[in-house]
């Protein structure tokens, strides 16, 4: 069942209160520390009109609500508050704060620049590539848990070189210049791998990991034909086997023969180059033979010596793009000025994402007049092209998001505003094909609900899964996370990756259908294959392939008892159950305790590598400090419970989890194993789970730091998600709703000085 | 025989390179006169040692000529013991809370090369200083393609929040531009390469004059655009822009220096293949393009964060299997107390590797690279068990100053030594972030 009011989740409370009977829990339970001549943290709640203070500071009143929350206050050992007198007093102070807040209207970051990740499909939605266009820029700063906080990213001289040089690149794949064939060799000095054998490389292991590869550089699009020679060595009784790999493609296996002074013979190849630039080469060893006999050692080995390249051979097709056929409908050469103009703007209006000005135009045709035109001789179309490229990529109409926000003109606030909104916040992308039409026709924000739908249906919500749950739970960390194997056997690249595809196909699970936000927290369900089947004990699950299990009769339920979450919630060679109280409390339950004091002292016992039973006693001891006890009775005893899991998430032996008994939480509750806790989540804590997605993915959405000016929107959000059964669907709708620049519809103006449209 | 490029330096550089003159920041023409008394540049480096060392390993004995026998960390460095000198007794005093609670690695790491408080934040205003690396490079830079370059070997970033309620920007960045706008390091040395030379094959080189006029043709129009949006927004947002603006202006500078000539590569030079998959070998690759940056005068300032502070980086190859930051937590226990001494020797293993190629490779001049160099190789965290910011571990290397001493002060900012680096390349400012005067003696 569903639990839909706050207060009936402590059955005890009573009445709602109003300020003036709060005097009376204040004076109780607070103001010995915090009232007199030196109130402690310099707060005085004595004899204040708390209504009037509330207003006057609501950044200090969220701190005391969530002092409360958390049981951080009253200190432990001061008079203990109970939840009866608790959370009408809670529900009073939110109450205030929403209420001022009212009036306030909620927003979103005015002016973002792209992140990388919007950056990288951005150019591949714009260009229509499937480049990784985000390797070559720094990474970004995050700020409030996302990267794409308005905030936080900043624009250095680096960044804006990265830009050019990716709109160069961009430039050459967009539109294919005319390379003439030549022949040139690579040395396989230059190549990486292997062992260095003179101008050789020797490759004495088979397999891919232990082969020779270079990046090699190829001028223009086409066919080329390579030349690889080999020789080898002989032993056993098998000629030496070589494999061609070009990017990541097998071009195909040869036979060896050892010949006398390793004079290498020719395999040719052709491949097809798809774009100038950078393509890998492999050279694999496939059947590796080693023997130690009395008359010494047999070994078969793999010389490479280089590669031959002649190339390329263009036919007609190796000139167009899907750029040139859809912005231009040809191949430039054959193109009147008109067209080349339209094709332009045509591009440029949908890199800006609206229409563009008069200026915009005549500055982006004055740029490739000037670039393409040459005295007496026929213009240099590609070459102003290219420059008009580099101009629309390098612009700041490009590579900042202008969608509105608080300090922008509402009449700026227009249809393509709202779409740009729109697909940023659930494709990480620019928006598509259907989004500009409405934009164009004003037609958006009448069809905003049958538009979220179709948004969420299509493939690129997944980004959602990617860069907002990725960091959210962190489960993009799983990327970097090392394990230590000698601890943890099992913990290696293969399962690290496997756990992150669960999580994030658990989530996208609950996103595509729509199911209640609630089975984050206690879904009985998840998806494995065989590696992870194998490492949660689940049977019958074979491949690589995964799909949907139910976890009835194991200890796992919702996100927070996947691997992957208490991976990267621990030390690569042991668990901390306060990293994973925390994580709980942070991302799930919003009951974050405020951060530690400095020079914290250490835990005693804990040194090596410490069991569960030594983390429990460790952390037992701790607590008897009443300093850090007010935080750690939050977090300690949810941790605890998942001491049943160890360091890469699997499920311990009965000896090592007889040690973990019930531990007693902050609000009474008594946890000793994860079935308890999905209970205890499920019964006590959905409405601040929903409260707290809430939180989170509006930050996501607005692109800043939430205040307490945002609590009547949060409110909202919390309100009309649990009104609709706490459907996926049902907040991404609510936060659309507070936080996207929905036009005010008496005031929307046409835009008037522009020349072409998406 | 006067070399070449002294010649220029010395009497013409103004009629040589007409240009020249407009970009340099005022009395900065001065300086690289005066300074450059061999005639070559004066080139600087700021390399980070993240999460303290162990300091009985570190002591450098008594002021004066370092000791015979170097400490077991510094011992890397012995055989260029006439390029190091030792610097004790410096302190970054921002580094401490002062009132922001927790949060001791954001801040140190920020602190380094500002001297300034991080404001505690996390993201909506950031605030901490412009770093000396930045002000070092108005006076150094005049004449090279690159401002300063900056790179750091962690190529991952934690997701959600860094430190304490501190942004990841204090975190992960070391050069800041200005107080809100950190420089972002590169971590691809790949990538490295390619943005010092704009391609990473000669045939796609052969392409670079033709790309630079282009990229030159298109800087008004983007002013234009940058102008009109900067209209449409409010002050909070010119901040952005106003960076956006100043991004511009120096790509400008580096498209008006000339095409870069790719013979200058030495022939055995590899291009890196992309992110070494051993630590040992990716900090070398960085030191070699850093090597490189100098050689071919790309570049006279760098900065190389190898790991922040907190870093929780394992060393297979050391087989040290925990993380460093959690390591140097070590609260006295004698086997995690080795892994440290293991990681602090490997990380002085591959400065002294770089230090050796410094020494022996020729700059324009004929001289060793090295002696044109001041290089600070140093943490803002002296002790990583009890995060002090007092004591900190510190070298001053390269021939720009003489070498083979231990430089001892009694708690001295660290800003200080900042001031007398300026000093040494002749330039000056009154102040930098909390200095209270120059280092005597350096």
């Amino acid at each position: 069942m569903l639990f839909w009011f706050p207060v009936s989740l402590f059955g005890e409370t009573g009445a709602p209160l109003n300020w003036n009977e709060a005097n009376a829990t204040f004076k109780r339970y607070c103001t010995s520390c915090h009232g007199g001549k030196l109130p402690d943290a310099d707060l005085n709640l004595e004899n204040i009109d708390y209504r009037a203070d509330l207003e006057g500071d609501p950044e200090k009143w969220m701190g005391i609500l969530q002092a409360l929350r958390t049981h951080y206050m009253p200190h432990p050992d001061g008079r203990e508050m109970p939840l009866e007198k608790r959370q009408p007093l809670i529900e009073l102070i939110r109450q205030g704060l929403v209420e001022h807040a009212a009036a306030f209207d909620s927003h979103s970051a005015t002016l973002r620049r792209l992140n990388r990740v919007e950056f990288n499909n951005t150019v591949n939605d714009l260009l229509f590539t499937k480049q990784n266009w985000a390797e070559s820029l720094p990474a970004d700063d995050a700020g409030y848990g996302f990267d794409n906080v308005a905030a936080a990213l900043s624009f250095s001289p680096l960044l804006l070189e990265r830009y050019f040089d990716a709109a160069s690149r961009a430039a050459s794949i967009a539109v294919p210049q005319r390379v003439e064939g030549k022949q040139w060799s690579l040395n396989a000095a230059e190549f990486k791998g292997g062992h260095g054998s003179g101008r050789a490389r020797m490759v004495v292991s088979a397999g891919k990991k232990n082969g020779t590869r270079h990046l090699i550089f190829f001028p223009g699009k086409g066919t080329y034909e390579l030349g690889l020679k080999v020789s080898a060595q002989q032993a056993g009784n098998e000629n030496a086997r070589v494999e061609f790999w070009f990017d990541g493609e097998r071009l195909g296996e040869h036979e060896v023969q050892a010949k006398r002074k390793q004079k290498p013979e020719m395999k040719r190849h052709m491949v097809r180059v798809t774009r100038p630039g950078e393509h890998q080469l492999e050279v694999v060893f496939v059947n590796d033979f080693y023997k130690k006999t009395d008359k010494g050692k047999q070994d078969r080995n793999l010389i490479f010596h280089g590669v031959d390249l002649t190339g390329p051979v263009q036919k007609p097709d190796d000139l167009r793009s899907p750029f040139l056929d859809r912005y231009f409908g040809g191949i430039p050469g054959k193109l009147d000025h008109k067209e080349l103009s339209d094709g332009i703007m045509r591009f440029a209006s949908r890199a800006y994402r609206r229409p563009l000005t008069t200026e915009e135009a005549r500055g982006l045709w004055e740029v490739f007049r000037q670039n393409a035109q040459s005295e007496g001789e026929a213009w240099d179309v590609l070459n102003g092209l290219y420059a008009a490229i580099d101009a629309v990529l390098t612009s700041p109409s490009f590579l900042f998001r202008l969608e509105g926000g608080e300090e922008m003109v509402r009449e700026q606030r227009d249809s393509f505003a709202l779409a740009s909104w729109l697909s940023y916040f659930l494709w990480s992308s620019m928006p598509d094909e259907r989004l500009f039409e409405l934009a164009r026709q004003d037609q958006l924000y009448e069809n905003l609900e049958s538009e979220l739908q179709r948004m969420l249906a299509d493939p690129k919500a997944v980004a959602l899964a990617e860069n907002f749950a990725g960091q959210w739970w962190s489960f993009r960390d799983l990327s970097f996370h090392k394990p230590d194997t000698e601890v943890y056997q099992g913990g290696d690249r293969e399962l690290m990756r496997a756990m992150q595809q669960e999580t994030r196909q658990f989530f996208t699970y609950v996103l595509k259908n729509d199911r209640p936000l609630l089975d984050f927290l206690g879904a009985d369900y998840s998806f494995v294959n065989q590696r992870l089947a194998r490492h949660y004990g689940i049977e019958g699950v074979e491949g690589k392939h995964f799909r949907k299990v139910s976890l009835q009769g194991t200890m796992r339920r919702g996100v927070w008892s996947q691997g992957g979450i208490l991976t990267v919630t621990s030390h690569p060679n042991h668990t901390s159950p306060v990293l994973r109280g925390h994580w709980i409390l942070e991302n799930l339950i919003g009951l974050s305790p405020p951060p530690p004091p400095d020079n914290i002292p250490s835990l005693p016992g804990t040194e090596g590598k410490p069991d569960p039973a030594d983390l429990r006693d460790s952390l037992a001891q701790h607590r008897e400090n009443p300093d850090c006890a007010s935080c750690h009775n939050i977090m300690d005893p949810i941790g605890l419970a998942l001491e049943h899991f160890d360091g890469i998430g699997e499920l311990r032996d009965e000896s090592e989890r007889q040690a973990l008994k019930g531990e007693t939480l902050f609000d009474g509750a008594v946890i000793k194993d994860p079935v308890d806790l999905a209970t205890y989540f499920q019964e006590r804590r959905s409405e601040d789970f929903v409260r707290n997605i809430a939180r989170k993915l509006s930050t996501y959405a607005a692109g800043r730091g939430l205040d307490w000016q945002d609590e009547a929107a949060l409110e909202r959000i919390t309100r009309q998600t649990r009104s609709q059964d706490y459907r996926f669907s049902a907040l991404i709708q609510a936060v659309v709703n507070e936080f996207a620049p929905l036009p005010e519809r008496a005031s929307v103006i046409q835009v008037t000085s522009t020349t072409e449209t998406p | 025989m006067i070399p070449r490029r002294t010649f220029l330096r010395g009497v013409g550089s103004i009629v040589a390179l007409p240009w020249l003159e407009s970009l340099m920041p005022a009395g900065s023409l001065q300086a690289a006169t005066t300074a450059g008394n061999t005639g070559s540049p004066t080139r600087m480096a700021f390399i980070y040692h993240p999460n303290g060392v162990i300091q009985e390993n570190w002591r450098p004995g008594a002021p004066g000529a370092l000791a015979a026998n170097l400490s077991r960390t510094l011992a890397p460095l012995e055989p260029h013991r006439n390029l190091v000198n030792v610097i004790s007794g410096l302190k970054h005093d921002h580094a401490n809370p002062n009132g922001d609670g927790p949060g001791d690695h954001a801040r140190a790491t920020a602190t380094f090369l500002t001297g300034a408080q991080a404001k505690k934040t996390g993201g909506s205003d950031i605030f901490l200083g412009r770093s000396f690396d930045q002000v070092a490079a108005d006076h150094l830079s005049a004449g090279s393609r690159f401002r300063s370059l900056e790179l750091s070997a962690t190529n991952y970033r934690r997701s959600g929040v860094c430190d304490s309620g501190y942004s990841c920007a204090y975190v992960y960045n070391f050069s800041w531009q200005n107080e809100r706008t950190p420089m972002p390091p590169q971590v691809n040395p790949r990538e490295v390469f390619k943005q010092l030379f704009g391609a990473s094959d000669p045939r796609e080189l052969e392409q670079m004059e033709q790309r630079m006029a282009r990229q030159r043709s298109v800087l008004d129009t983007l002013r234009d655009d940058a102008k009109s949006l900067n209209r449409k927004v409010g002050q909070s947002d010119r901040d952005k822009l106003d960076e956006y603006f100043t991004s511009l202006r120096t790509v400008e500078k580096r498209l008006q220096t000339k095409v870069f000539d790719p013979e200058e590569i030495p022939s055995d030079f590899k291009l890196p293949y992309g992110i070494p998959a051993s630590y040992s070998e990716y900090l070398d690759t960085m030191y070699d393009l850093m090597l490189l940056a100098f050689r071919t005068d790309s570049t006279r300032v760098i900065t190389f964060l190898q790991a922040h502070d907190g870093s929780n980086r394992t060393f297979p190859e050391l087989g040290v299997t925990s993380g460093h930051h959690q390591l140097s937590h070590h609260k006295g226990a004698q086997d995690k107390i080795d892994h440290i001494e293991h990681i602090d020797e490997f990380y002085l293993q591959a400065f002294g590797r770089f230090l050796d190629k410094l020494s022996k490779t020729p700059d324009a001049e004929g001289r060793s690279l090295a002696d044109s160099c001041m290089l600070v190789y140093g943490g803002a965290i002296s002790d990583g068990n009890k995060h002090k910011h007092d004591q900190l571990p510190v070298i001053l290397a390269g021939g720009r100053v003489k070498g083979n001493r231990h430089l001892s002060y009694d708690d001295v900012p660290m800003c200080n030594l900042y001031m007398s680096m300026l000093e040494q390349a002749g330039g000056s400012i009154p102040r930098f972030g909390d200095s209270t005067g120059v280092l005597p003696r350096v």
